[in-house]
């Protein structure tokens, strides 16, 4: 189990935070072209940003603590 | 009240609630304490997450509406909150006989999750509300 368990843990500490990062980065980057387009459409932009960000950072978040479970079973 | 500061006001009234329904859970059913100590400590830290989440994305929202004129902002803080819920599961990891790790790791994403759910709701009335304006300006 020990190798396998170290492996498993950086895949998905990896992967998560790979897939997060590409993820909030789409989304920052589309949200401030709006508000720079539309500054008066800021308040509704930066709120589906808010829930956005929200659900893309749920993932890396699981992904660490499996990442800690695997790692406290090596 | 702006549009960002609705859901936050929400948000912690549902965490707390949830907090306030789970230590009363803890004192009513002490077997169950661990559990429900978890379950507080992880849906605190995901409350800190996303109340940190939202001031950076203001100040990153208010940098792109001031073209650049004020502090640049970099990033959205991203691995503070990620360090933080390490610290949470270590907090349950060093002291198993106060907290269960599972209760903790189930709650840490709670927070989010019940932003989706409050976006949704939010969604919904926004859209009840605004088919009976045009409802009214039709007739």
């Amino acid at each position: 189990m020990g190798v396998m368990a170290y492996i498993a843990a950086a895949i998905a500490v990896g992967l998560g935070a790979l897939g997060a990062g590409i993820g909030n980065g789409l989304i920052v980057s589309k949200t401030v072209e709006g508000i720079a387009r539309q500054p008066e459409a800021k308040s509704t932009l930066q709120t589906t940003m808010f829930i956005g960000v929200g659900l893309v950072e749920a993932l890396p978040i699981i992904g660490v603590v499996l990442a800690f479970i695997f790692y406290g079973a090596a | 009240m702006n549009e960002l500061s609705k859901y936050l006001v929400t948000l912690i009234r549902v965490v707390l609630f949830f907090v306030a329904f789970c230590l009363f859970l803890s004192a009513v059913l002490p077997a169950q304490r661990p559990v429900m100590n978890g379950l507080v400590l992880g849906s605190v830290v995901s409350c800190l997450n996303v109340l940190y989440m939202a001031r950076r994305i203001r100040l990153v929202a208010e940098s792109a509406a001031t073209a650049g004129k004020g502090r640049k902002r970099a990033g959205i803080g991203f691995g503070v909150r990620l360090l933080t819920s390490v610290a949470a599961i270590m907090i349950a990891l060093k002291f198993p006989q106060y907290f269960n790790q599972v209760a903790v790791i189930a709650s840490l994403v709670f927070a989010q999750f019940l932003l989706q759910i409050l976006g949704m709701i939010f969604a919904v009335k926004e859209g009840k509300s605004s088919d009976e304006q045009g409802g009214k300006r039709e007739s």
